[in-house]
C-alpha cells in the first residue's frame, strides 16, 4: 500500500502532511480502524469476540505491581533472589506469573553496576510483569540514545551515576525481556514484602531511577 | 551443543541483508563476549515471512564496551551494553 | 547500507520526555486482537514487526498505536484475511451508525 491509497478514502482528517501530529480527529480514525478489525476479523471467524475480551481482561490485569511484589520477593528472601538471577522465567512462574512467549532475565543492581533496559529495534519490554510500557520507552528518544549514551539519558530522569560505577545498559532486541533488580534502599531492611514492594516502582524495574524509601 | 562459550570473544558479522533482521545496526561488525547462552529459539528472520522458523538457532548474549561501540563514547571504559544475537551472526574472533 | 527506520541504536534524537500517558482503550483491543491472533499462530509478532519496519515513513513516525493499526491491516490484507477496503468501507459504516 501507499499513504496515497489512503487519501482516496473520504475521511475527515488530512494524510497529506507527512510528519504533522495527529489531531482528535486522526484519533478516532484510528479508534475507529481498531473497531472495523476486530468486527471484520469476528466476523469472518478469524478469532471469536470471547479471544479478543478474555486477551483485554489479561492486559488490565498487567501492571507494574506484580513486578514490585517480584522485586519485594527477591529482597526479602535470598533463596528466591538466588533463584530468579539464575532462571527468571522460572521463579516468577514461582509466583503464578507468566512470561508469554519470552524468557525472562533479571540484572542486579550492585554498588558497583547500574542496569538499564531498553530496545532499539521496536519496543520489547516485561508486559506481562510491568504492563503496556510507558511511552518515553517507545520514543525515538529513549530507543536511540540510551545505548550510546545511557549516563545523559540517566541524567534526564534525574539519575546521577557516579564514574566509579559501571552503566550496563540491555538492548532487549530477541527472545528475552529484562527486568532491572534494584538495590533495596537503605533503612527499609526490617520493612515487610508488602510495604517494599510498594516503593519499587515500574522505572526502577526498568534501570532509569532508583527505589526511594 | 552450545557452539560457542561464556568468555568466547565473538565478531558480530558485518553484514546487512534485506529483510527483517534482529541483529541492530550498530553492534554489525563489533567485537564483544559471550555473556550467556539463552537457548535455541526459532529464528525470528524467517517466522517474519510466514516460515516456520526452523532450523532453530542458538541466542547468545554478547557484552560489548561501550568504548568499542562508540568512538566518542562518553563515560568510563567500563560501561557495557549486553544484547541478543542469534548464532548464525556470530563468528569467533580473537580474543 | 543505511541503518533502517526502527533500527534506531545510535541515531540523534532529542531528550527523553517522560510523560505519563494511558493507553486508550482502542489501543489496548487492537493490542489484545493482535494477541488473540498470536494465540491461533495467524498472526506472529515477527510478521507484525516485519510489517511495521516497512511501513512509509510518515506512517511509522506517528503514534505506536495508529502504526500498529496501519502495519496490522497491511499484514492481513498481505494474508487475504481482510482488505483496506473493507476496513474502510467498515469504519465508515461505524460512523454513521454513531450518526457523527
Amino acid at each position: 500500500m501507499s499513504t496515497d491509497d489512503r487519501g482516496t478514502h473520504d475521511h475527515d482528517h488530512d494524510h497529506e502532511h507527512p510528519g504533522t501530529t495527529p489531531d482528535v480527529n486522526e484519533t478516532g480514525y484510528y479508534e475507529l480502524m481498531a473497531e472495523a478489525m476486530k468486527e471484520l476479523l469476528i466476523e469472518k471467524g478469524v478469532v471469536s469476540a470471547d479471544d479478543v475480551r478474555r486477551n483485554l481482561e489479561f492486559l488490565d490485569s498487567r501492571d507494574p505491581v506484580d513486578g514490585g511484589r517480584v522485586i519485594a520477593k527477591a529482597w526479602t528472601d535470598p533463596d528466591f533472589k538466588k533463584r530468579l538471577l539464575e532462571d527468571g522465567t522460572a521463579a516468577v512462574g514461582e509466583m503464578g506469573l507468566t512470561m508469554g512467549d519470552a524468557e525472562l532475565v533479571v540484572v542486579e543492581n550492585t554498588d558497583d553496576v547500574h542496569n538499564m533496559i531498553v530496545c532499539t529495534l521496536c519496543s520489547c519490554y516485561p508486559r506481562t510483569l510491568l504492563g503496556l510500557p510507558p511511552d518515553w520507552y517507545k520514543s525515538k528518544s529513549y530507543r536511540s540514545r540510551a545505548v550510546v549514551e545511557p549516563r545523559a539519558v540517566l541524567r534526564e530522569f534525574g539519575t546521577e551515576v557516579p564514574d566509579d560505577m559501571t552503566v550496563r545498559v540491555h538492548d532487549s532486541n530477541a527472545d528475552m525481556r529484562y527486568l532491572v533488580l534494584p538495590k533495596q534502599p537503605e533503612g527499609t531492611e526490617d520493612w515487610p514484602a508488602e510495604k517494599l514492594a510498594e516503593i519499587v516502582s515500574r522505572d526502577a524495574m526498568v534501570g532509569v531511577v532508583l527505589p526511594e524509601a | 551443543m552450545p557452539l560457542f562459550n561464556v568468555g568466547d570473544t565473538v565478531r558480530i558479522k558485518n553484514s546487512h541483508p534485506p529483510g527483517h533482521r534482529r541483529t541492530p545496526f550498530y553492534v554489525r561488525g563489533k567485537t564483544g563476549v559471550i555473556e550467556r547462552y539463552c537457548g535455541d529459539f526459532k529464528n525470528p528472520e524467517e517466522l517474519a515471512y510466514g516460515f516456520d522458523g526452523t532450523p532453530k538457532r542458538e541466542l547468545y548474549r554478547v557484552r560489548i564496551a561501550q568504548t568499542d561501540l562508540w568512538e566518542n563514547y562518553d563515560g568510563p571504559a567500563g560501561d557495557t551494553l549486553d544484547l541478543e544475537i542469534y548464532d548464525h551472526w556470530l563468528e569467533k574472533a580473537e580474543g | 547500507m543505511n541503518q533502517r527506520q526502527h533500527d534506531m541504536g545510535g541515531m540523534d534524537a532529542s531528550p527523553v520526555e517522560a510523560s505519563a500517558h494511558e493507553a486508550e482503550p482502542w489501543a489496548k483491543m487492537i493490542t489484545s486482537l493482535a494477541a488473540a491472533m498470536r494465540e491461533y499462530d495467524v498472526m506472529r509478532i515477527d510478521e507484525l514487526r516485519r510489517a511495521l519496519e516497512d511501513l512509509p515513513p510518515e506512517i511509522y513516525e506517528q503514534d505506536y498505536f495508529e502504526r500498529w493499526s496501519e502495519a496490522m491491516v497491511n499484514l492481513l490484507e498481505e494474508k487475504g484475511l481482510l482488505t483496506r477496503d473493507e476496513v474502510m468501507s467498515r469504519m465508515d459504516a461505524i460512523k454513521a451508525k454513531l450518526g457523527s
